[in-house]
């Protein structure tokens, strides 16, 4: 009785209304419907590969950054976001420059350098607090038109630029994050206005300054021009990466915090 | 096909004429009067804002090679020159009064580069009133100007300086700029203005800064942990080709089982 309870109810699982054809259409339904969902797992998972770094503490507007830039040395430049400011490198070979009309003959006379006061040292130490932040600083230059990037242990100073410490921006990089985890600056970008960075040269001088604002600007139209220069008073401009982050072409920005001298 | 090619060399040559530019500004040492502007006509006309006494405005792109020059007072011409500009160079032209006349003169300086980690710096003689002045840097003599001369940009240390004009064989001070501030990789020209009653002194206005032109890249992903979610994508990827391979082919034979 029950072997024969048992071969009816196979036959009816077999042939009987959503018999074979439902298991059949259950197993077609799996096959496509859990495989998708596993793919879009995965375009989930590259997406998240690409969100955005922190931003900074104040936006990026043009408005901001020339503001920024400026710090009440000469009138704003404007900034419409439509070009970029790369300075084109002047090219041309260094001679005795005239007026046009009336050319007058005047011979270049070359000065031997001056003292002109005593400037400070090379930058050596950088400190955040309120970062939790305490590393050494190595002198950077320039590489391929873009800033040589420090060890991920240490900062890098801009040598070709002012020093910290005396007037006109000083400029320090330092890593948003390495491949596993965040980097020095990490905390960068979230710094508040009034923040304390003390930055610690060669002699042992510590100068000291107070965050103002931040900007984030894109890469590939790097505004050089509220970068470096000069300022009336020492500036301190700390800069890292920011916004989407790319497998290939890392991070689309960069994130700019402009410290004024206390 | 001549057509066409007619076509591509106007494209070519508006191409190459887009990127062969000079940059020009505008420094206004006229006393008085409405602030003047400047057009620049060339392949291009380009207009220059109007600027104040002793204020320059910011550097503007021009079609390299011979420009027409007129400073304009509204739309009224007062003042026009010629020049020619060189493909990547910066020049400043300077608007001054005529020593002999009220009609204001424009002369063209051709700016100089920065250099990594030095400072540089020339005086221009924009005061047509001053015949003759001593340019001192911190008491070193830095040239001797009559008005329209410029002397070579000199490389001190950065640092802060006092810049002064003394009148020759004199000491009697024209004009001076204590705690001028040289910039390590800047190169600056002090302009030495003043007429018609302008008390006479120096403006200074930046040339050149030696800067990096792209964004440094220190970031490797890991705070938006882009290595790793490739790593899940492939992974999720490989697991949903397996599972769905499994479910097919267990679908498949359930349905061989039943065919049978």
């Amino acid at each position: 009785m029950l072997a024969a309870e048992r071969a009816r109810l196979r036959a009816r699982g077999r042939s009987g209304p959503g018999g074979l054809a439902g298991h059949a259409r259950l197993g077609l339904i799996a096959a496509v419907v859990l495989p998708a969902a596993l793919a879009g797992g995965a375009v989930l998972a590259f997406t998240a590969g690409s969100q955005a770094a922190p931003e900074a503490s104040v936006g990026g507007s043009p408005a901001q950054l020339a503001a920024l830039a400026d710090l009440g040395r000469r009138p704003s430049p404007t900034w419409d976001g439509s070009h970029t400011f790369d300075a084109r490198a002047p090219t041309v070979p260094l001679r005795p420059l005239l007026a046009e009309p009336g050319r007058a003959g005047l011979e270049p006379s070359p000065l031997e350098p001056l003292a002109g006061g005593i400037r400070p040292a090379p930058p050596q130490r950088i400190a955040i607090p309120a970062a939790d932040l305490d590393t050494s600083i190595e002198p950077v230059g320039v590489r391929g038109g873009a800033i040589e990037v420090p060890d991920l242990g240490s900062a890098g100073w801009y040598e070709g630029g002012p020093r910290p410490g005396e007037r006109g921006r000083a400029v320090v990089i330092g890593h948003l994050d390495a491949r596993r985890g965040p980097g020095l600056f990490a905390r960068v970008p979230r710094l508040p206005p009034g923040t304390l960075i003390t930055v610690t040269d060669r002699r042992g001088e510590v100068h000291r300054f107070n965050v103002i604002g931040g900007a984030q600007v894109r890469k590939n139209r790097f505004p050089a021009r509220y970068l470096f220069g000069g300022s009336d008073a020492p500036v301190l401009i700390l800069v890292t990466c920011g916004g989407p982050y790319r497998q290939r072409g890392g991070y689309r920005d960069n994130i700019l915090l402009y410290a004024r001298g206390a | 096909m001549s057509l066409l090619g007619g076509v591509v060399i106007l494209l070519s040559l508006s191409v190459g004429d887009a990127f062969a530019a000079a940059e020009i500004r505008l420094l206004n040492a006229v006393p008085g009067g409405p602030p003047p502007h400047l057009q620049v006509s060339a392949a291009r006309q380009v207009k220059l804002e109007a600027t104040d006494f002793g204020e320059a405005t910011e550097y503007t792109a021009t079609p390299a090679g011979r420009a027409r020059l007129a400073l304009l007072a509204g739309e009224k011409p007062i003042a026009k020159a010629s020049s020619s500009f060189e493909e990547g160079a910066r020049y400043t032209v300077v608007a001054v009064r005529n020593r002999n006349s009220e009609a204001p003169q424009l002369r063209v300086y051709r700016d100089g580069p920065a250099a990594a980690g030095k400072a540089r710096l020339r005086v221009v003689s924009a005061a047509p009133e001053v015949n003759g002045a001593e340019i001192t840097l911190d008491g070193r003599q830095l040239g001797s100007l009559s008005p329209g001369e410029v002397a070579d940009y000199a490389a001190p240390d950065p640092g802060t300086y006092r810049l002064a004009a003394v009148k020759p064989d004199s000491e009697d001070e024209l004009a001076a700029l204590p705690g001028l501030s040289l910039v390590a990789g800047t190169a600056a020209s002090a302009y030495l203005i003043g007429s018609a009653g302008e008390r006479t002194r120096f403006v200074l206005h930046e040339d050149a800064v030696a800067a990096p032109t792209v964004g440094p890249a220190t970031g490797l992903g890991g705070v938006a942990g882009g290595g790793m979610n490739w790593l899940l994508a492939i992974l999720s990827a490989a697991a949903a080709g397996t599972l769905g391979g499994l479910l097919y082919s267990r679908a498949r034979t359930s349905g061989d089982r039943a065919g049978r």
